[in-house]
């Protein structure tokens, strides 16, 4: 029987999906490309997203270590254990390291399935729980984490669509 | 039990006060301008945000009318658009009547009103009926977690045009 906690992770894996499917093909350049000086790029947002999903999931929820420090991805990608891209200057965007996007997305299935691990083990009364984000110095409400990584991971999705709809055209 | 349709609920919330953040403030020349031309502007995404969420929601969902129909909000708001948006060539897109966007910001309040009517009434017995368009059927469920998805993509669109006319604090 289909649940709201299904429309959560059918909307997780849709997100994550159409993600992958989005960057297909593109090359370093259009990777890196920014449209404005302050602009994202792909590779840093794909990055990022990715630093989201460990955080929330791992770290904020189950209250451990980051896979980003547990499982060393951030000495294979080669960047410090605190890069996480919430207030970075745009000139830490534009310096970002050039990493291969496949090491990224090694990463980013560890921190995806991660969540989705974490998420089948809530029950409803699971979500009325708060927990602590010392990366916010906020209490933040289970239930409300939820809705907001869909929110959060999607609005990144819909930016990586849109360049690189501006760099192919409609259909590229 | 509702912690789950609550989670739901919560993140539509959030798309949609964070839609009302970004455009503060944006001249109409910012609504409308187009990136490329193959790109979307500020002021059609909105209009297609809130016509997706009426679709899939008040329509698919609620099995009735759309509030764009049975709120005339064509007149309304003046987009004449026989569409919700999906489909469109750039051309079209590009072609939207300029629009008060409170307009459409109103419209969009109507939506939520009523889908949150239309999510509230709903069991988990509710999520499993289907809907099928074509050779393509989807769940309730699915579609719950699908408009969260799609509108905050586009969400991320609007703060992305924003951010590129404005700069990283604009």
């Amino acid at each position: 029987m289909s649940t709201f906690k299904d429309s959560i992770k059918s909307g997780l894996n849709e997100y994550y999906g159409k993600l992958k499917q989005t960057v297909e093909g593109l090359t370093p350049e259009e990777l890196r490309w920014q449209p404005a000086p302050e602009s994202n790029h792909i590779l840093w947002t794909v990055w990022h997203m990715a630093r989201v999903s460990d955080r929330w999931a791992n770290a904020t929820v189950l209250g451990g270590d980051e896979l980003w420090i547990s499982e060393g991805w951030a000495e294979r990608l080669g960047m410090p254990v605190e890069k996480y891209g919430r207030g970075e200057t745009p000139e830490q965007v534009r310096d970002f390291p050039q990493v291969d996007i496949g090491l990224i997305f090694e990463y980013f299935d560890k921190a995806h399935a991660s969540l989705l691990a974490m998420i089948d083990d809530l029950d409803e009364p699971d979500l009325a729980r708060d927990v602590y984000a010392a990366y916010r110095d906020e209490s933040l409400n289970i239930g409300w984490i939820l809705g907001h990584i869909l929110a959060e991971e999607s609005q990144h999705l819909g930016q990586v669509a849109y360049i690189r709809g501006m760099i192919r055209g409609f259909d590229g | 039990m509702t912690g789950f349709k609550d989670a739901v609920k919560s993140g539509m919330d959030e798309y949609l006060v964070e839609l009302k953040t970004k455009l503060e403030g944006l001249t109409e020349a910012e609504l409308y301008w187009h990136a490329t031309l193959d790109s979307n502007s500020i002021a059609w995404l909105v209009w297609h945000m809130a016509r997706v969420e009426d679709g899939w929601i008040n329509s698919t969902i609620a099995g009735g009318e759309s509030v764009w129909d049975s709120g005339g909000w064509a007149g309304r708001t003046g987009v004449t658009y026989d569409s919700g948006g999906y489909g469109q060539t750039a051309e079209e897109a590009r072609s939207m009547p300029v629009v008060d966007v409170g307009a459409l910001i109103d419209y969009y309040d109507a939506v939520r009103a009523a889908a949150f009517k239309v999510i509230d009434d709903m069991s988990d017995e509710d999520l499993s009926q289907s809907f099928t368009r074509g050779k393509r059927s989807v769940t309730w469920s699915w579609i719950l977690g699908h408009v969260l998805v799609e509108e905050a993509q586009h969400l991320g669109q609007v703060g992305f045009i924003r951010g590129m006319i404005r700069g990283l604090n604009g």
